[in-house]
């Protein structure tokens, strides 16, 4: 066993790795770049493993355990790529735009899904490979057929698991989340309380990202409903030319729907769902979804809420810009038919009035 | 002699003897081993252990049977107060308790002492991590750049100068300023010392940021109240509650 050389050498690795088993995952990694003994014991899975758990329960259920660690390095990998959030950075302007693949199957991706209520976690989830709205048929033909036309279509992923479908009255075996605060604030408490994680993971190149701002970027009450609320999570991802969306950039929405049972404050989630859009509001559909969730993958990453909650706002205002703009174009197109029709009336009045 | 006074005399490596009361001393799984299968009545020996350490090490397992036997009326935040005090030592004696503690195998105390070293740790960049351990930098400088490039991802999330952010204002841990002068403010955070760059700039900046490390459940809660007082350019006070997120 080698010793360090410094004061930390008179301590066995066991209890070295004790001590960095306390750390948290930025100090682990600083500690690695001390020196390369340190670095040894901070390369050990079992350390990040512990990290990724705690940080995403969903990491530690039966169904997430082949997906992870069959690559090698994975649980650190995984922890340094979906712990920043992805961030639209200007200053980072050579934007790393990977070589797409031919076809990017759904299948390739994994998704795991945590949501938090005050720093703990009310539900987790993983899929393995992205679940379309279409159900593929046995048949090839028909696959191929259906695959063409969900690629088409608006794109849009739904996890069954965490959705509360058939809701009964009384007790259906959920442990329900009860929020603290009055009945005339639960806007403010789901905004402070609740946190979301959808973390995407590429299987086969082992990269990872989180698509979601961890706080919400925007609570609303329906009305119209009987204690529902809607919460917005995402991201904003720079995106290639080719794929000719205006300003090049692309939002991932995820979109939470969840009851408040008013009396007791108990919380209940109705729909986890999550889009692209495009800085017009227009959904992206299957095809370019998918290049684009690929793409989130190699985005850059900010540590910095304030930066990305920046980018977000700055994507709503382009959002903004564009239909104001597009008011206008109609506006004026109404006022120069208005014009038009005047003109040709008092043309057509000028030469019917001297007969 | 009733049972409830029998005497260990445990000898260290420089010769001293102590004698202590047999609860204190088979806190300790290993004296408890040898005072079990041993012979009860001679000396033990401890061998990695010196005075000065044993002796500590004693007044802790001391205090700790004491309080669990409720001979002293101590609270547990008071035990916890207790503790924290009790590991403000140079380094070289804190990894001595250490090396004692895993010798002696006294889960507590090497519990407490690992989450110290640990605390002395957290949210340092690795050059300060280098200077706090006297840690001899054995890279090459391509092997440096490699392995910085690899843990880029952390290094937003570090302290250092004008680097930390205050986050969020919430109810359960506290910061509390030290030192306010014209030119920088520390302010304590989960006993990390955050240096910020300009008092100017601070007073100017509507959200100040932070990046606060997971909460470890060693951390003393000293209960104060929250404050911000923006007094002309010269002073700032800043007394924070805030909450350990993500």
């Amino acid at each position: 066993m080698e010793h360090l050389q410094c004061d930390l050498k008179c301590l066995s690795r066991d209890i070295l790795a004790d001590i960095m088993a306390r750390l948290d995952g930025s100090t682990l990694a600083s500690a690695a770049c001390t020196c390369s003994d340190l670095r040894g014991i901070a390369r050990n899975q079992r350390l990040w493993k512990q990290l990724c758990n705690s940080t995403w329960p969903s990491t530690a259920l039966d169904e997430a355990q082949h997906l992870i660690s069959s690559s090698t390095d994975g649980f650190r990998r995984f922890y340094a790529d979906s712990y920043p959030l992805i961030s639209n950075d200007h200053k980072d302007a050579n934007n790393y735009f990977p070589i797409q693949p031919t076809l990017i199957s759904p299948s390739n991706f994994a998704l795991f899904i945590d949501v938090y209520y005050r720093e703990k976690c009310i539900t987790s989830s993983v899929l393995d490979g992205i679940p379309m709205e279409t159900d593929f048929g046995q048949d090839d033909d028909t696959t191929t057929g259906l695959m063409s036309w969900v690629l088409n279509c608006p794109f849009k992923v739904v996890p069954s698991d965490i959705n509360d479908e058939d809701i009964e009255d009384g007790d259906d075996g959920h442990d329900f989340v009860s929020l603290v605060g009055k009945a005339d604030d639960r806007c403010n408490e789901l905004k402070e309380g609740i946190r979301l994680s959808w973390v995407l993971l590429d299987k086969k190149r082992g990269k990872a990202g989180n698509l979601s701002s961890w706080k919400p970027l925007s609570v609303k009450k329906i009305w119209a409903s009987n204690g529902d609320y809607i919460l917005h999570f995402g991201c904003i991802i720079p995106v290639q030319e080719s794929l000719q969306l205006p300003h090049n950039l692309a939002k991932c929405l995820i979109v939470a729907r969840c009851n408040i049972e008013e009396k007791r404050g108990y919380l209940r989630w109705k729909e986890v769902s999550m889009h692209i859009e495009d800085t017009s509001g227009a959904y992206v559909n299957g095809g370019k979804s998918l290049i684009i969730l690929n793409q989130a993958l190699y985005c850059s990453r900010s540590n910095n809420r304030h930066a990305v909650e920046k980018g977000y706002i700055q994507f709503e205002g382009r959002k903004q810009e564009i239909i104001r703009k597009k008011k206008l174009e109609e506006t004026l197109a109404d006022w120069l038919c208005i014009s038009f029709e005047v003109v040709i009336l008092l043309i057509l009045g000028y030469r019917i009035l001297p007969i | 002699m009733g049972s409830t006074s029998t005497k260990i005399k445990l000898r260290t490596s420089d010769q001293k003897v102590f004698e202590v009361e047999k609860a204190v001393a088979v806190q300790s799984q290993t004296i408890k081993y040898i005072y079990e299968n041993g012979c009860p009545d001679s000396v033990i020996h401890v061998h990695s252990v010196s005075g000065d350490i044993l002796s500590k090490i004693l007044d802790y397992c001391k205090k700790h049977v004491n309080s669990a036997a409720g001979k002293e009326d101590i609270s547990p935040e008071e035990l916890y107060e207790w503790d924290a005090n009790f590991v403000k030592v140079d380094q070289n004696t804190l990894f001595d308790l250490i090396l004692a503690a895993n010798c002696l195998k006294i889960e507590s105390l090497l519990d407490l002492t690992c989450q110290t070293v640990a605390n002395m740790i957290k949210g340092k960049r690795p050059e300060e991590i280098r200077t706090t351990f006297n840690i001899k930098n054995d890279y090459t400088i391509e092997a440096e750049e490699a392995v910085r490039r690899e843990n880029k991802w952390a290094f937003d999330m570090l302290g250092g100068v004008g680097t930390m952010v205050i986050e969020e204002l919430a109810d359960d841990t506290m910061s509390k300023c030290v030192t306010n002068t014209k030119s920088r403010v520390c302010v304590i955070a989960a006993n990390q010392i955050v240096m910020m760059r300009s008092i100017s700039k601070l007073a100017n900046k509507k959200s100040i940021d932070v990046y606060k490390q997971p909460q470890n459940p060693t951390t003393p809660r000293i209960k104060e109240s929250v404050k911000q007082r923006n007094v002309g350019t010269g002073f700032i006070e800043l007394f924070f509650h805030f909450k350990c997120k993500m």
